[in-house]
């Protein structure tokens, strides 16, 4: 799941997927509430989960995590 | 003028005007900036319908507007992809315009934006401040609506 999100993350900002640090905030990946929150509607559909826009997953790990513990 | 009101007709003109262009600022690149500020506010009113639907003398009320610049406004979000126009079974007559799932996703996301703007602004006041604040815009809310 987390190679995914990577892919999509990466997509989303036009990078290759082995320059985005999985343990990095957002922030630092150039992405702001509202990127986070476009990112999370693309996960849901590709992911098929239902997730909160919130800023609280800061970074990919913790997104996993999030994710993980609720399905 | 009394110099406070100087101030506050200032305030009030700058402060919308500041609201409408970090609004504008921050949903310019959702979706990839194919929506405007207008087309969002339509997708949110037809939003509020429910099952996401409204008819576009409806929308044309709520959003205080013609029905011909509804029109032309639904006619863009459909070519975008964002809603779809079909026509009432009741009456012929009227269009029902229906956000699709992308449509839904944008509404989703204007919301996003207003509820962080407003948590951004709620941390720069204290609790008696915020009170103080919600007292006066609803005073002044009340104020706008009756002429409005």
């Amino acid at each position: 799941m987390k190679e995914k999100i990577v892919e999509i993350l990466a997509d989303y900002k036009r990078v290759s997927p082995d320059t985005i640090k999985t343990d990095a905030p957002f922030t630092e990946l150039g992405l702001d509430s509202l990127d986070v929150a476009e990112l999370v509607m693309q996960i849901e559909d590709e992911l098929g989960v239902t997730l909160e826009m919130s800023i609280k997953y800061n970074t990919i790990d913790k997104l996993v995590a999030y994710i993980e513990a609720h399905q | 003028m009394d110099t406070r009101l100087t101030e506050l007709n200032t305030l009030f003109v700058d402060t919308f005007d500041a609201i409408l262009r970090v609004e504008e600022k921050s949903l310019k690149h959702v979706g990839n900036g194919q929506l405007s500020i207008a087309e969002f506010h339509t997708l949110e009113c037809i939003g509020q319908g429910e099952d996401c639907r409204r008819a576009v003398g409806e929308i044309a009320d709520a959003l205080g507007v013609t029905v011909p610049t509804v029109t032309v406004c639904v006619n863009k979000l459909v070519k975008k992809g964002y809603v779809t126009k079909t026509r009432s079974e009741k009456d012929a007559r009227i269009a029902i315009i229906e956000l699709t799932a992308e449509g839904r996703k944008m509404n989703r996301l204007h919301r996003f934006f207003h509820e962080q703007m407003i948590l951004a602004i709620s941390h720069e006041f204290n609790d008696e401040e915020l009170d103080s604040l919600l007292r006066c815009i609803r005073k002044l809310n009340e104020f706008f609506e009756e002429r409005a």
